[in-house]
């Protein structure tokens, strides 16, 4: 087992330099360098001398792969690229541009809020996914079933927009059942995560029924559900233990995968019911130009996706030892 | 049959087990959730709850210049005057000092100069602060404000390291200031035994500040928070290092309130100092003022409320549901809500009024405007073609329709650049004032820029225009001006980005046109025409000329009308500044803003006083009544829940129902 | 000649005529080519054979008119210092249904003003209302659109192209050139797809086509993932053994063999992205880095109006109006995809590609 959790992670290294040299790519090569970074932020027709001096202030006076000015190995450390790679990997994401934090300090400060509300949404979407998919396969070719499908075609082509805009005016103006917006790090807090977890559970719950009902069917038409019927276990039960058993890991990978899109919920979700996260973080960031902030952004991301994964395939063997082997 | 087919189905059924208690928590926790956005134990006492929309940056006296930030500092921090909370118009009051000061006229070899005496009261006490553990009064907690710690403060506004925004204005003025910044200036670290020569403390109650010339405004800045007393134990303490932060994040002040939480983006917390030095509420007020209620704790010692909440709140829908359901005690007024509060006469909507809510205007002695970059190779510098230009955007742009679609008709349009209320404003026509099309095209035409074509192109001229507006209520404002100036044929280009990067643009002087506005510091025309005078250009000298005009017959009235008294003669001069402004158009005077301010029934002593900014040590509330109003306009709607949770539970029986007809 | 592109605005118009016409084109050529086929005309039977498909089919057809309508641009004459000149262009859709140009907010159909100050009477009716600056609503929702059927359209044709070559390389040859490809699709793929579009529009600038770009760079991730697992799969199989047997070159059994038979997947892929996409771009339209400010976006609406819901009486009609139309874009896109899922490979039913 622990050999094979370490050749999964290994796996994952060159996906991570790869989205490091990526967002390298990104900000220093498209970009432009040193000199159209310098532009976005402080605006077009700034004065050379400005330029020059925020260039130096940032410490983007370096070429990009390679310093002939430089000697022995120094020509490749003292480059924007050794320092991009050096300051990533070492979680060195340096001072935000728009107010001068410590990036990590800043993202560290912040990520409390977001988990608060990123792991319940994550829970009860799956948790509700998984009830109302079993549900919709016991009713199976029933109107209730026809009706279901229905609505979640209708509940997966609306905007995440429309959510966030509907959830507020309903949950909080109408029926006040919670805070308008705001945040108090939990305990405390539990009425402000509440109805952005909700509304985040709610937009990814239609895609995340209806896949889930497609794999209980699949389930159910199997060997192991027949042999159970026939050794006279109630309907509810095959559904309930067997076929969720084997349904889990399909679902779970589904959900995992879905996890970007839990990401640009909680931007969303973050910015308008004002929970000082990640999200909001990187909604401020994008508005200030700010390609500090957002680079150690998208590789914390990143690297949280990758650690998804190999959590996802980590308890794949958990329940089937043999894919292991694969 | 029947019992046959239920075993069936749902013998044994785990499901049922796990999300029957399920559903009832999840209920139970949506039900106990309601909608108050605080910790519960903090609903006791007199405690006022209010938002604020921008993270205060800094919290210095000598750095802050943002209202916002002010009624921050301003309740911290204390000055040697203040204004008269009740009296307009406004009156300057001893606050630190005991008396007014004593002006005394001094003869030089060199010149004359003019020398304020101030005596300070000796019964003002700091905050408790750690930094005082150094002292030997009042067991190390805090000490008395003596005369040395405004010597102090005035030291660091000459401060090399401190970004002091109004250091130009007291440079020119105050005696041996400019000298202080230029001998720290070479060192690692600023000297403070060095000696500020204008600014003296004879004894431990004596200030005495001495001035290059005749200058009355000074007064005005001496009950601005800028200088406000700091103590040296704290310029020591607070110095960054080990952990310790600046003075920018620990304010250590005299005032009614002391910071004890500052989450950021979450909420500021000021409470009562328990220390705070005697000062009573107003006996007197101007006439109404009795009959509005704001004479009944007269005499009462401030200040009168517990604590004061602030939260962090940026959009406006939030802030005005909050204030609705009763958890903001006051609120300013949007442009979405004021339909539904005020109405065509101006008067207060009947469903507000049944809620107990009040309305309170004033005027503020504030502009807004259009600032071109007058340094800019387009739009700026003294040429005819680009005067023109200048003077034709002036003459598109539709002030009245903007006041009316984005101000419900609230502000008075800007003609000049002084306000009304304030001496000097001439209340004339300018000639430049939009709309008028006709002239604004035989403008540009004259400009040479024929229906907005640039002749080197062939294509529209391109401007841009540089703004903060980056939230969503400020779209339809921005497609508004972009409509407006494009009517001349040009294209106008709209760069928007967050506060600090638009501020930093227009610190490097990297901008065509931005819109501005400007608060007037103290109630004086000089304080708003000293933004176009030519040594306050930002660039090169950092000062608050953002336009960067330079015009010599206008920096020589301006220089006649900061030392003169107000008179005929200061009126007149002040019109010909005016009309200069009107030629040349480095501003496209907009509005003169009318704020209104909303209050519940429990808020007392409500004052609209737009040059103050310490206005809450008078203010107070009436817990019960607020409780009471909360019980009914945010209490929770609980019915729908109970219909939800029938609807729940009615799926297993619909299912149940549906397979045994599926089953046949 | 000189004088017609001496005229940007009549440059513009005969371009913009030239580009629907390019289009409409494209889609006859497609449609006349799978109705010749006989095993596509078969498919298509029985994809028509359900009325979901039927409906949300004519639904999307009718969007695409409107997108045809307003892509094309005619020039406006005005006489200017005695000169008849063309001024701007507008498109034909503005022709058709002009509505007035009102001060401020209106309710639909309302004869004044929603200015609790001063009401003043509209100078038309407007079925959805005006909003704040006066703008028909109804008309704003039609002009977007065109920015949703560009965005879905372009970018998927941007995106087919690269994913089947990449995907096909991928699946076929195997070996270095398999794990090169793989890795790249899997780094990108690990960076969240919002946060990519984002930085890629930070970069590039606002703007219909880049948003394209940046879309098409994020999509073609997914697409190249299922082609290459098809691609897999019927290597093995034997017509495609047979014909390497029979010494037929790699790129021929590509064109002949392998391409051919993952077009069903790719154009499921492609219809299901679709909406994907249009929803993207109505958040990116939203946090204001999408489409140029003027240029007609359900999520500029939506953005833009939010703050209006706080208004009494509640300004609802631009919110909804917006909400309505992506709505109906997006669940016939949904139920039509399905269909040609269900259809062309009934193994993926009610999967998510």
């Amino acid at each position: 087992m622990g050999a094979y959790v370490i050749r999964r992670i290994l796996y994952a290294v060159p996906v991570i330099l790869g989205v490091l040299v990526l967002i390298f790519l990104l900000f220093f090569v498209y970009a432009g360098g040193a000199q159209n970074i310098a532009r976005q932020v402080l605006g077009e027709k700034v004065r050379k001398e400005a330029i020059e001096e925020w260039i130096a202030a940032k410490g983007l006076d370096k070429p990009l792969w390679y310093n002939p000015r430089a000697s022995g190995l120094g020509r490749f450390e003292e480059t924007l690229f050794y320092a991009h790679m050096h300051d990533m990997l070492t979680l060195n994401f340096g001072k935000s541009w728009r107010d001068g934090d410590d990036i990590l300090e800043k993202i560290l400060r912040r990520a409390p809020a977001s988990l608060s509300v990123a792991v319940p949404t994550f829970l009860a979407g799956l948790g509700a996914s998984v009830f109302f998919s079993l549900y919709l396969a016991f009713v199976r070719e029933t109107w209730i079933d026809r009706f279901g499908t229905v609505t979640c075609v209708a509940m997966m082509s609306l905007s995440i927009l429309i959510y966030i805009i509907a959830g507020q005016a309903l949950f909080a103006i109408v029926l006040r059942w919670f805070p308008v917006s705001g945040y108090r790090p939990l305990p405390l807090g539990g009425r402000f995560i509440a109805l952005p977890v909700l509304v985040g559970t709610l937009a990814g719950l239609g895609g995340a029924i209806r896949f889930g009902r497609t794999i209980m069917l699949e389930e159910i038409s199997r060997e192991y559900v027949r042999a159970a019927r026939a050794r006279g276990l109630s309907e509810s039960r095959i559904l309930g233990i067997h076929v969720l058993k084997n349904a889990m890991i399909p679902l779970l990978t589904s959900a995992v995968l879905s996890l970007p899109l839990l990401i640009l919920g909680s931007l969303l979700i973050e910015n308008f019911y004002g929970i000082p996260g990640l999200g909001s973080m990187g909604i401020e960031a994008i508005q200030a130009n700010d390609f500090m902030e957002l680079r150690a952004l998208t590789f914390i991301t990143a690297v949280l996706y990758q650690i998804g994964l190999i959590l996802t395939d980590i308890s794949y063997t958990l329940v089937d030892p043999r894919l292991r082997l694969r | 049959m029947k019992g046959k087919f239920a075993r069936r189905y749902f013998r044994s059924n785990p499901l049922f087990l796990l999300a029957v208690p399920l559903l009832f928590g999840v209920a139970g926790f949506l039900l106990s959730c309601g909608t108050n956005p605080y910790p519960r134990e903090e609903t006791s006492g007199h405690t006022y709850y209010t938002s604020y929309a921008d993270p205060p940056k800094h919290l210095d006296p000598a750095v802050s210049y943002y209202s916002y930030e002010a009624t921050i500092v301003d309740h911290i921090y204390e000055t040697l005057y203040q204004y008269h909370y009740l009296k307009r118009p406004y009156e300057l009051t001893p606050l630190l000092a005991e008396t007014m000061p004593k002006v005394i006229y001094v003869k030089y070899p060199d010149g004359d100069r003019v020398r304020y005496r101030i005596r300070i009261r000796d019964d003002v006490l700091y905050h408790e602060d750690p930094c005082f553990t150094v002292s030997k009064e009042w067991g190390g907690r805090t000490r008395a404000v003596r005369a040395a710690d405004f010597v102090t403060a005035f030291k660091r506004l000459a401060d090399p390291r401190v970004p002091c925004p109004i250091r130009p204005i007291l440079s020119g003025v105050i005696v041996g200031m400019k000298g202080f910044t230029e001998a720290n200036k070479d060192r690692a670290r600023t000297d403070y035994d060095l000696p500020l020569e204008g600014v003296q403390a004879p004894d431990s109650r004596t200030l005495e500040i001495e001035l290059l010339r005749p200058y009355p405004q000074i007064r005005y800045w001496l009950a601005m928070h800028f200088t406000s007393p700091i103590p040296q134990e704290a310029l020591e303490y607070y110095n960054g290092e080990e952990g310790r932060g600046t003075l920018d994040r620990h304010p250590v002040g005299t005032g009614p309130f002391r910071m004890t939480e500052w989450v950021r983006r979450q909420r500021i917390v000021l409470e009562k100092n328990s220390r705070y030095h005697e000062e009573c509420y107003p006996s007197e007020g101007e006439p109404g003022d009795e009959e509005a209620g704001l004479l009944r704790d007269a005499g009462k010692r401030l200040p009168l409320l517990d604590r004061i909440v602030l939260s962090y709140e940026v959009e406006s829908i939030p802030r005005w549901r909050k204030f609705l359901q009763g958890w903001y005690d006051a609120t300013g007024l949007a442009r979405e809500t004021f339909d539904q509060v005020v109405t065509k006469r101006g008067e207060l909507a009947a469903p507000m009024a049944v809620r107990g809510v009040r309305l309170h205007k004033a005027v503020e002695p504030a502009i807004y405007y259009f600032a071109f970059n007058m340094n800019d190779s387009v739009v700026g510098g003294s040429s005819r073609s680009a005067r023109k230009l200048r003077q034709a955007l002036s003459a598109v742009f539709d002030t009245e329709r903007f006041l009316r679609i984005f101000l419900n008709g609230r502000g008075i349009p800007a003609q000049e650049i002084v306000p009304p209320g304030i001496f000097g404003h001439q209340g004339d026509t300018n000639p430049f004032h939009g709309r008028n099309l006709a002239l604004a095209k035989r403008l540009i035409r004259e400009a040479g820029y024929p229906d907005g074509i640039d002749p080197a192109t062939g294509r529209p001229l391109v401007l841009t225009f540089d703004n903060a507006m980056n939230n969503a209520s400020s779209r339809p404002q921005l497609q508004f001006i972009k409509e407006q100036f494009e009517a001349l044929g040009i294209r106008l280009e709209l760069r928007t980005t967050d506060l600090n990067t638009f501020r930093s643009k227009v610190r490097a002087g990297n901008y065509q046109i931005i819109l501005s506005g400007w608060i007037l510091d103290y109630p004086d025309p000089e304080n708003v025409l000293f933004l176009l005078e030519g040594s306050q250009s930002t660039i090169p000298f950092g000062g608050e000329n953002r336009a960067n005009y330079r015009n010599a017959e206008y920096d020589r009235l301006y220089a006649k009308i900061a030392e003169m008294e107000n008179g005929e003669e200061r009126f007149r001069l002040i019109g010909r500044m005016t009309n200069l402004v009107r030629r040349d158009v480095p501003w496209i005077p907009i509005f003169f803003n009318e704020s209104y301010a909303l209050t519940h029934s429990w808020c007392r002593n409500f004052k609209m006083a737009p040059i103050l900014n310490n206005a809450l040590k008078y203010r107070d509330v009436d817990p019960e009544k607020r409780r009471a109003y909360q019980e009914k306009y945010a209490s929770p709607r609980r019915a729908p829940l109970f219909f939800l949770l029938v609807l729940l539970l009615a799926l297993p029986i619909a299912g149940y129902l549906s397979v045994k007809r599926r089953e046949g | 000649m000189k004088a017609l592109f001496s005229n940007p605005f009549l440059l513009d118009s005969v371009r913009s005529m030239a580009e629907v016409a390019v289009v409409v084109a494209a889609l006859l050529f497609g449609t006349v080519r799978v109705l010749r086929h006989p095993v596509g005309r078969g498919r298509l039977k029985q994809i028509f054979s359900s009325r979901g498909a039927r409906v949300s089919f004519g639904v999307l057809l009718f969007f695409l008119l409107i997108a045809l309508l307003d892509s094309i641009r005619l020039p406006v004459y005005e006489i200017r210092a005695g000169e008849r000149r063309i001024v701007k262009t507008e498109t034909l859709l503005e022709k058709l249904y002009h509505p007035a140009r009102e001060e401020t907010l209106s309710a639909p159909l309302a004869t004044v003003t929603l200015e609790g100050y001063r009401s003043r009477p509209l100078k038309g009716r407007h079925i959805l209302g005006t909003d704040l600056n006066g703008n028909d609503v109804l008309l704003q929702a039609l002009k977007g659109v065109r920015t949703a059927l560009i965005i879905g359209g372009l970018t998927v044709v941007i995106v087919i192209p690269l994913g089947i070559l990449f995907g096909v390389l991928a699946g076929y040859f195997g070996g270095r050139v398999d794990d090169l490809i793989t890795y790249v699709f899997s780094t990108i793929e690990s960076v969240p797809e919002i946060l990519l579009l984002i930085c890629l529009m930070k970069l590039m600038g606002q703007g219909l086509t880049q948003l394209c770009i940046a879309m098409g760079i994020t999509t073609w991730v997914g697409l190249c993932r299922v082609v290459r697992g098809e691609t897999l799969k019927l290597r093995e199989l034997p017509f495609v053994q047979a014909a390497r047997a029979l010494g037929a070159g790699a790129f021929s059994i590509l064109r002949r063999h392998i391409i051919p038979n993952v077009m069903h997947i790719v154009l499921i892929t492609a219809i299901l992205r679709f909406s994907g996409l249009v929803l993207s771009e109505a958040i990116l339209s939203y946090l204001g880095i999408g489409v140029e400010p003027g240029t007609g976006s359900w999520g500029a609406m939506i953005d833009q109006a939010r703050n209006d819901l706080a208004r009494d009486p509640v300004v609802w009609w631009s919110v909804t109006a917006a909400g309505t139309m992506l709505f109906i874009l997006i669940l016939a896109a949904n139920v039509f995809g399905d269909r040609v899922r269900d259809v062309l490979d009934p193994r993926l039913q009610g999967r998510r590609v």
